[in-house]
């Protein structure tokens, strides 16, 4: 279809200058023509005898002579014209690809000059990333999963003796560390107090007033008391005040959570356990303020 | 007879005086003409000249945009290095 279009578009241009020329032909052939007419007009003007009837077919023949001249004029300007236009249309399309092509170039050379540029500047190597995260190895086993891996990489980076480009920066490994030594001397005294302390105390504080308590069965957790009744909890069981004591550093006091008995207030700010306790300790708070928030939600 | 042909002279003479007054205006008309189709043809060669002149313009500009391009596509084309 393009190329039938090209052909058709070529062929009408053909035929736009066929036609020019043709009627520039015509328009040529036409001065032999009124010379040969003069001459007839004068010869018979001359030699016939009917002199008025000459002149009146003169004056005719130079009245038509004269309006078929002023037509192939006007022809032969419109095609000109017509020509001209579609040169001047052609001329600006082929202006157009030719800028076109030269911004691509002028693209090309730019991206050239500055990859040229690039690898002739003088530069150091760029600088390369460090682990950060590395625990040394502490022997408590936590986190055993975690500290084993990072353990493994550890020794694989301790055996290539890379120097560190940074100094004096205090990482995460440095606090996790410090973490580790220093809850490793007073957990083991602290844990084996309090993780039966904070069982207990679960087991009381979850253990809801009126509800009957059978003999042999656990007290309903908090959260399925929840789910049974709908979220409609009496204020008596939210009011009461859970406390967890901690006696590794003096024993915080957990402020409460009193958001239905001054609702206005709000929920108090609960102070994040120091790292000395227990992670026990720290979940049992975290989960308390969770569900206690839902309960206020709804 | 005389004066019939006397009387008949001065009327050939006006109608001939007439007529020769019919053609002359027949024939500036026709000058006439002929001077607006000549200045039509002067108004309509100075109007394609510079046109003609223009287009002329246009593709001498081209043309050496053409050279230019086709002196940097040769270069780059003789020196595919440039482009690795």
């Amino acid at each position: 279809m393009a190329m039938a279009a090209a052909m058709t578009f070529d062929e009408v241009s053909m035929e736009r200058s066929k036609s020019f020329v043709k009627a520039l032909q015509e328009l040529k052939n036409l001065r032999p023509q009124l010379y040969s007419a003069a001459e007839y007009c004068e010869k018979s003007y001359i030699h016939s005898e009917q002199k008025q009837m000459v002149l009146d077919n003169l004056k005719d023949y130079a009245v038509r002579a004269l309006v078929n001249a002023v037509d192939h004029l006007g022809t032969v300007a419109y095609k000109l014209t017509d020509l001209f236009d579609q040169q001047s249309s052609d001329v600006a399309s082929l202006d157009l690809k030719v800028s076109s092509i030269n911004q691509r170039i002028s693209t090309c050379q730019t991206y050239i000059d500055k990859e040229g540029l690039r690898q002739q500047q003088m530069c150091g190597a760029a600088p390369k990333l460090h682990k950060h995260y590395i625990l040394p190895y502490s022997g408590n086993s936590k986190y055993p999963g975690m500290v084993q891996q990072l353990q493994t990489e550890f020794r694989q980076d301790s055996s290539e003796m890379k120097p560190r480009p940074y100094n004096s920066v205090k990482t995460l490994s440095w606090h996790l560390s410090s973490e580790n030594s220093s809850s490793s001397a007073t957990s083991r005294t602290v844990q084996s107090s309090v993780e039966p302390k904070a069982h207990k105390i679960a087991t009381d504080t979850f253990k809801l007033p009126g509800a009957e308590r059978e003999k042999g069965q656990t007290p309903i957790p908090l959260s399925r008391h929840l789910h049974a009744n709908g979220g409609n909890m009496s204020p008596d069981v939210v009011s009461q005040k859970t406390s967890v004591k901690v006696s590794s550093h003096g024993g915080k006091q957990i402020s409460t959570f009193r958001s239905f008995e001054n609702p206005t207030m709000g929920r108090q700010i609960i102070r994040a356990p120091p790292r000395t306790k227990s992670m026990l300790s720290a979940l049992f708070v975290k989960n308390k303020a969770a569900k206690l928030k839902k309960i206020s939600v709804i | 007879m005389a004066r019939a042909g006397g009387i008949s002279n001065p009327v050939n003479v006006g109608i001939a005086v007439q007529a020769d007054w019919e053609n002359r205006e027949f024939i500036s008309n026709i000058s006439l003409n002929v001077r607006r189709l000549f200045e039509f043809l002067l108004q309509f060669e100075a109007t394609t000249k510079s046109k003609l002149a223009s287009l002329n313009e246009k593709l001498d500009v081209l043309e050496r945009k053409l050279e230019v391009l086709e002196v940097q596509v040769s270069s780059a084309t003789t020196n595919p290095s440039v482009f690795n």
